[in-house]
């Protein structure tokens, strides 16, 4: 089951990167074009921004594996180690409670948008559909969180 | 009132960073608190729908993923070793030079990076090894990169100053602009300190052989690819030729043909690079969302727009309220990370500072100016104890340090930050002089 999810994280990263790494291509072959032909890439800024936004959102449940997020240890440097991992899991418990929330509204308002119909101002793209890509994202990183109560050593996955 | 509910949001927050929560979830959880108690659940509820996607999907807020991968594929190309490699053969052959070569490769680096954490990882793995190998002091050597790490951020591009961009709604062009001579100052000063440091303690840093001249010009061709990147990408953002966005997309597209070409970048490569960017750009944007939620609830407390008139109408010289204003920001940098702790506190410090009348500059012209003036504040907490960021990633490299035999020579590039805060404080067209070039 871990492995299942270590897996599935680095795999949403990867896919993340590459969302961004097509983002970048979009923006050069605009660029390009605007340039040479004088014909960007239609819509060029809101595949940027769609495209930039779900690739963070798929970067959340690698940094959440990876235990990347900074801490402050300074108060803590000379409490026993034993009484450090209590907080920890404390801290991924209360993590994962706000990621999962944070998932359950994202999910809501994926809900809002789709019955409202709203589109994207030039390429008309549903936007419910860029921001669906936030669920899965946010709600792995809380099952991520979750399961580190009990397991307490970050991955390098 | 609104006083005590603001210090109240604030002293939970400080409370559970204290208890190791997450910095973003130590934000976020006293201002999801204060966001009900003040406007009601339904309200929050509402709120939570859309905020991740309202950060996350900001046009110019992705400069900083593309800057970050940007950064990480010229690592994976080799790039940050051979600027290395060409600094430490023209200057490695004085003593200390090594660490000059370190901080004069993270200069050149920190022109294709936008991040002081990575220019210092990248830097550090490539001159450690060396700087062991002729018996460099350890303490010595991890505060050089560590500082010369901050070059990173300081030298355009930088994360730091695009995240300054959008919350005093400011031009990120010309605030790289401003940044750059400033910059340069920067690792000027900061070699200028490692040969006084050598004067006092010439056993920290000996001397490797000389490099004959043949050699030292063969080691420029990995200098030149950078070059080129930094004119096309930071000219073209100058210039006006595209915007910063476009900028840093053709960035990583050239910095990626760059690992290939040179045979470098592989897939493995590419791989680490994609999840480092992943792991840097997801913490950076979950601090955006903690800050977003604490800074929605001090909003509603009216607190910031309060205290941004008091501080702006204090009886004093302004030069010396902006003097308390930067040295309250080195004090919170000891405990806070930078990022937050710019994103909490510009609500109230910016508004505050543009009240200021200050050598008699134009607001735009104030505001890109005290954007540098942070950026300086900022890369002196990335390397001052207790907590200098850059200073505990180059400790985890080098693993054989203790982190405070390291704070033990980090003065020296304290008292250099010093120097540069206090000239840019008195002379604002060291940052300001190239912002008219800017089209």
């Amino acid at each position: 089951m871990w492995r299942a999810i270590r897996a599935a994280a680095v795999a949403f990263a990867l896919v993340g990167g590459a969302v961004l790494v097509l983002v970048a291509a979009v923006t050069v072959v605009s660029v390009g074009g605007r340039w040479l032909l004088s014909t960007p890439v239609l819509g060029d800024v809101e595949l940027v921004q769609l495209g930039t936004a779900a690739a963070l959102a798929l970067f959340l449940p690698y940094c959440q594996l990876h235990g990347s997020h900074l801490i402050v240890d300074i108060f803590t440097a000379r409490t026993a180690t034993s009484a450090q991992r209590r907080l920890d899991r404390m801290a991924q418990g209360l993590a994962a409670v706000v990621l999962g929330l944070l998932a359950a509204r994202a999910g809501a308002g994926v809900l809002d948008l789709r019955a409202a119909g709203e589109t994207s101002m030039v390429l008309g793209m549903p936007l419910w559909l860029a921001y669906a890509v936030m669920v899965p994202s946010l709600a792995l990183a809380s099952l991520i969180a979750l399961a580190r109560v009990w397991r307490h050593e970050p991955d390098a996955g | 009132m609104s006083a005590w509910s603001a210090l109240l949001l604030f002293g939970a927050m400080l409370a559970l960073m204290a208890l190791r929560l997450p910095v973003w979830a130590a934000m976020f959880i006293p201002g999801a608190v204060g966001y009900v108690v003040l406007s009601g659940a339904d309200a929050w509820l509402a709120y939570l729908k859309g905020m991740a996607f309202a950060r996350f999907s900001i046009y110019d807020l992705s400069v900083i993923p593309l800057f970050l991968l940007m950064g990480q594929l010229a690592t994976q190309g080799g790039l940050s070793s051979a600027l290395f490699r060409a600094a430490a053969s023209f200057v490695g052959h004085w003593r200390g030079g090594l660490a000059q070569a370190a901080v004069l490769a993270s200069a050149a680096f920190g022109s294709v990076c936008g991040s002081s954490v990575a220019t210092a990882a990248t830097i550090a793995q490539a001159a450690l090894p060396e700087m062991r190998r002729y018996r460099y002091d350890g303490g010595f050597a991890v505060a050089s990169l560590a500082a010369g790490g901050t070059l990173g951020i300081l030298i355009p591009p930088s994360v730091v100053l695009v995240l300054y961009a959008i919350v005093a709604e400011q031009n990120i062009a010309r605030l790289f602009a401003a940044a750059l001579l400033p910059g340069v100052l920067a690792a000027a000063l900061y070699c200028v300190a490692i040969a006084l440091l050598m004067r006092r303690r010439p056993e920290l840093g000996p001397a490797e052989p000389r490099v004959p001249w043949p050699q030292r010009r063969a080691t420029l061709g990995g200098v030149l690819p950078v070059l080129v990147i930094f004119v096309i990408v930071l000219g073209g953002i100058y210039g006006g030729v595209f915007t910063a966005t476009e900028g840093a997309a053709i960035g990583v597209a050239l910095t990626g043909l760059v690992g290939l070409l040179r045979r470098q970048l592989k897939a493995a490569g590419l791989r680490t690079a994609l999840l480092a960017t992943a792991e840097t750009s997801g913490v950076i944007f979950m601090i955006f969302l903690g800050a977003d939620m604490l800074n929605g609830a001090l909003a509603l407390t009216q607190f910031p727009a309060h205290a941004a008139e008091a501080i702006g109408a204090l009886p004093w010289p302004p030069l010396l309220v902006l003097a308390l204003v930067l040295l309250f920001y080195i004090v919170l940098g000891g405990v806070m990370d930078e990022l937050s702790m710019l994103l909490l506190t510009l609500p109230v410090v910016f508004p505050a500072v543009m009240q200021l009348e200050l050598f008699g500059l134009a607001p735009e012209a104030k505001a890109i100016w005290f954007g540098v003036l942070l950026l300086t504040v900022v890369n002196i907490g990335l390397i001052a104890p207790p907590v200098g960021l850059n200073v505990y990633v180059v400790v985890a490299l080098a693993r054989d340090v203790p982190v405070a035999q390291a704070y033990r020579h980090v003065g020296a590039f304290l008292a250099a930050d010093a120097v540069r805060l206090t000239l840019l404080l008195l002379v604002p067209p060291l940052s300001l002089w190239l912002v008219q070039f800017v089209q």
